[in-house]
């Protein structure tokens, strides 16, 4: 009989409060939903049937799984508590009426075991009908051309039910934790703490200013992101902490000052909306800096690796100018022969035809190539210890030579012995002089710009630099010593087809050349491929992944965002129904406190969108210099992707603003009819 | 030429489930002249606040109507309701009704700023005002930080800070104690000496006996009125009581 009691009292808990349970149960439903998907994703089979970039998306998805668990902890314990605070007063009175803290104890444990329950069993349900929709995108992203039926996935159901599990009862232990530590007098008034207004706080309001200042001169003048990646996350760090700042104190702080301008505040339109904003900014001001953060986060996310994905084919041809780029070693000897060339040019040919195809729009020069370590002005080339922190002063050298310049470019420079030109990538070099080893120094005649090389000058991520030299093989032999660099000979070219047959040329190339090197010559010691379609289904995995794994992070936190308007929009409505109906008694119209309320509401509302807008507009320097760093090297299409992302954002702000501020209203309006 | 006419007010209130249909008002019958000081008696449940309500245009009745300065209250436009009353009405509520978003000073000027009133002449009109009531050292205090006869108190300033053409008063003592009801009804009394018309609104037969002249309601009507003539606070004090012992008992008093 007791059992039945206690879960009817529970259940009717939850029908009461239904406004406040139904947000909270679709958001856990929608987080666990989330869970399982990314859970389901990552131990999906694909994954190990890619030959390539199966264990990159893995890895993404992995990151991914962590960072949805951590915050699904964060913030359903948040939320509950949120909830329990609305409830006190009824948890309050049953007290006072009798009911001993045990038995509150088991009316809330049957309420969670409700909750959990149903949560649980719609977000595996939910979980399991998107995660084919998932599936789909995943593969479409990943550009692989595989289908699978519907499946499911039992690990994956094991383990989002342990952890969310887990989550209820740690969120459970936590309320009772709460409500054994209160007084009933205390769970009784416990709605009505508060109601004074907030103390401006001077200090704390610019503290966070001129920490927000600090943090964007931070990230906007970062140079190197890759070097700069702490600084980074200590200014993301420093702004969160100052949104919050300003949020709760700022604000505070600003409408005081606005009160104190008498012709402003004592006007109709803002006499209300000052009062009362500088009044809720204390309490929301937390929930509006969350919003806004989450808002950041979603658009930081979603803009840069949309523009990643997006942009991989120009990032592709940025490394790749051809399809297929061969580094042919000749060794420390430099005594091939032309004759050796025409063998490799004609295995490349001969390579070809088997798919019908001959290589086309080939570039050729011969080079010589090493990394060096820049320090006070010098190349030491010796060193070869690489630590991540230093990375920016290692260079990508590559040696060409100035026939091959000339031919290539088609212009008609002339260096005296001893001059170079130059054309740096990811770098700036401003000397006048190059200093390598212990080589006599070059002198930098002029810097020059577009020339296609055609051999892979390291990954876009590090400063290359080109040096033109007047006789390449005396440079060679130069450096011969430590046999630290080789004459190359480079061949890129296109062969004119989709990513498979690109492979096919490849491997036949292989194939014909192992059967020329076990002959009687060997032309050439070794040589090196890089291939545009082995690099593009890596790059697809990558950026494609991380693409995915914004999208999937991005819709957890818009649940949470909207859980978390829905909440303010309601408590708000709760607060200010009184006080509306105060106002209207005292003179005011209708029509004047819809129109108070909707500005209001509106600045309100509007505010943690704009400052996200600005947060990203501080971050896109920063961004737009990693893309950079990955070879994406367009501004424009950046921001165009961030501006189509803010407004796409703005939009789903505003609907759900839209439709949560109905039940603000409706709030507000029964209190006018009691 | 009255303030006031009520004729043949009715007001009926149906509970949200249809069902049960409360009569909070019959028919209610009275006038209120230019200047009067009248107080309304009654049981708890009789219809005082219901009366008032109507009379301040906060609801609507089911039937009769209430004429204000020769304007039929219920003619007015719903959008422009507020703002009658804003300009005409003065009200003081049994709860004191201030917002805790503002300070005191600003909940008095709530209804000036409404109308559109610079700061300068809000603060010109709530200097006098300011001084008579005694709150000048809280003007800039929240309500939370105040006591209950402040606040009452305040709430009066509000009330008469638009210079209203009447001023209703509901259990305006209701949360007070002695001395500070005492200082209340003397400033009321003091009020109506310049001028302004009141209806008051009360169970408090100290009250009651301030005012010039004292309805009774009972079951939805006025039961029956008495003038002060020539009597003194205290021999008004005694005829009322002696009224309500004849309506408590239901007997007749014509
Ligand atoms: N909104 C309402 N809905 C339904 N019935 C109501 C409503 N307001 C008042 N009543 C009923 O109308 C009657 C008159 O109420 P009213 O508030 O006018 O009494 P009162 O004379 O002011 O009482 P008190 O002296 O206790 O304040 C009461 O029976 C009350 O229950
Ligand atoms: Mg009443």
């Amino acid at each position: 009989m007791k059992i039945g009691f206690y879960s009817r009292l529970a259940a009717d808990g939850i029908r009461k409060n239904k406004r406040l349970y139904i947000p909270y149960i679709l958001t856990c439903i929608g987080m666990i939903m989330m869970f399982y998907i990314i859970s389901f994703l990552s131990t999906h089979k694909i994954l190990d049937v890619m030959k390539i970039g199966g264990l990159t998306m893995k890895q993404i998805l992995y990151l991914g799984w962590w960072v949805i668990g951590i915050f699904s902890v964060l913030f359903l314990f948040y939320t509950y508590s949120f909830l329990v605070r609305r409830r006190k007063k009824e948890f309050g009175l049953y007290n006072i009426l009798g009911m001993g803290k045990r038995h509150l104890a088991r009316v809330l444990f049957f309420e969670n075991l409700m909750i959990t329950g149903v949560s649980i069993g719609g977000g595996l349900a939910m979980g399991i009908l998107f995660s084919k929709i998932a599936e789909l995108a995943m593969v479409n992203v990943l550009r692989e051309d595989i289908t699978f039926g519907f499946s499911v996935s039992l690990v994956a159901v094991r383990n989002t039910v342990l952890f969310f599990l887990g989550i209820f009862a740690l969120i459970f232990v936590e309320t009772l934790r709460q409500i054994r530590f209160s007084k009933p007098i205390e769970l009784l008034g416990s709605e009505k703490t508060g109601e004074k207004p907030p103390k401006s706080r001077w200090i704390i309001a610019v503290l966070g200013l001129l920490q927000l200042v600090i943090a964007y001169a931070m990230a906007v003048s970062i140079k190197n992101p890759m070097t700069a990646l702490t600084v980074f996350f200590i200014s993301v760090i420093m702004v969160i902490i100052a949104t919050y700042l300003l949020f709760i104190a700022a604000s505070v702080a600003l409408c005081k000052v606005l009160k104190n301008i008498k012709g402003y505040y004592y006007r109709t339109n803002h006499f209300v909306s000052v009062s009362s904003m500088a009044y809720r900014m204390k309490r929301n001001g937390a929930g509006l800096a969350t919003i806004c953060i989450l808002s950041t986060m979603v658009l930081v996310m979603i803009s840069s690796t949309l523009c990643l994905n997006l942009g991989t084919e120009e990032m592709l041809r940025s490394i790749f100018p051809r399809e297929l780029m061969f580094q042919v070693s000749l060794g420390t000897s430099s005594d091939k022969l032309d004759g050796d060339r025409q063998i490799f040019l004609d295995l490349l040919s001969e390579s070809a035809s088997t798919e019908g195809k001959t290589p086309k729009n080939i570039l050729s020069h011969e080079s010589a190539q090493f990394a060096a370590k820049l320090v006070d002005a010098q190349f030491d080339y010796k060193d070869q210890g690489f630590s991540f922190n230093e990375s920016e002063e290692y260079w990508s050298i590559t040696f060409i030579s100035l026939q091959d310049y000339n031919r290539l470019s088609g212009s008609n420079e002339s260096l005296e012995p001893g001059e170079v030109l130059i054309q740096t990538r990811n770098g700036e070099y401003k000397n006048e002089q190059i200093t390598i080893g212990n080589a006599p120094a070059f002198r930098v005649k002029k810097q020059v710009s577009g020339f296609e090389p055609a051999v892979f000058i390291g990954l876009a991520t590090f400063p290359s630099m080109i040096i033109f030299v007047p006789d390449l093989p005396s440079v060679v032999e130069q450096f011969q010593d430590d046999k630290m660099i080789y004459l190359f000979w480079n061949y890129a070219f296109d062969v004119g087809g989709d990513d498979a047959l690109q492979t096919r040329v490849y491997e036949a190339i292989l194939r014909n050349s192992e059967s020329i090197q076990k002959g009687p010559i060997q032309p050439w010691e070794w040589f090196e491929v890089e291939s545009l379609a082995e690099y593009r289904t890596t790059s697809y995995s990558l950026y494609g992944g991380m693409f995915f794994l914004g999208v999937l992070l991005s819709i957890v936190f818009l649940i949470a965002t909207v859980l978390i308007i829905y909440y303010k929009q309601i408590s708000e409505g709760y607060e200010d129904r009184e006080r509306f109906d105060i106002m209207q008694k005292v003179g005011m119209t209708r029509k004047e406190i819809k129109k108070t309320v909707n500005s209001q509401v509106l600045i309100v509302f509007f505010l943690p969108l704009l400052t996200a807008g600005l947060h990203l507009g501080f971050a896109f320097p920063f961004i737009s210099k990693f893309l950079k760093l990955l070879g994406l090297d367009n501004t424009p299409f950046l921001i165009l992707v961030s501006i189509v992302s803010f407004l796409i954002f703005g939009l789903f702000y505003i609907l759900v603003y839209r439709l949560t501020s109905q039940a603000y209203f409706k709030i507000v309006s029964d209190g006018k009819r009691e | 030429m009255s303030i006031l006419e009520v004729t043949g007010l009715k007001k009926t209130y149906t509970t949200r489930f249809g069902g049960n249909k409360v009569e909070a008002l019959k028919n209610v019958n009275f006038l209120v002249e230019q200047g009067e000081y009248v107080a309304i008696m009654g049981e708890s449940g009789s219809g005082k606040t219901t009366l008032l309500n109507i009379v301040a245009s906060l609801d609507k009745p089911t039937g009769g109507t209430v004429v204000l300065d020769g304007k039929d209250v219920s003619g007015i436009k719903e959008s422009a309701v507020a703002a009658f009353r804003r300009d005409n009405l003065g009200f003081v509520f049994q709860e004191f009704n201030l917002l805790d978003t503002f300070s005191v000073e600003d909940n008095i000027f709530l209804p000036l700023v409404l109308s559109g009133k610079t700061y300068s002449e809000m603060s010109a009109k709530l200097q006098p005002i300011a001084e008579q009531l005694h709150i000048k050292d809280i003007l800039k205090k929240y309500p939370y930080e105040i006591s209950g006869g402040q606040k009452q108190r305040a709430a009066v300033a509000r009330a008469l800070i638009t210079s209203p053409k009447l001023i209703l008063a509901d259990e305006p003592t209701g949360a007070l104690d002695s001395k500070s009801t005492d200082e209340l009804l003397r400033l009321f009394a003091e009020i109506n000496r310049t001028g302004e018309t009141i209806l008051l609104v009360t169970h408090s037969v100290k009250a009651a006996s301030h005012a010039g002249r004292v309805l009774f309601i009972k079951d939805g009507e006025v039961f029956h009125q008495i003038y002060r003539g020539d009597c003194s606070n205290e021999e008004l004090y005694q005829k009322i009581t002696h009224t309500l012992t004849i309506l408590a008992t239901g007997g007749e008093t014509k």
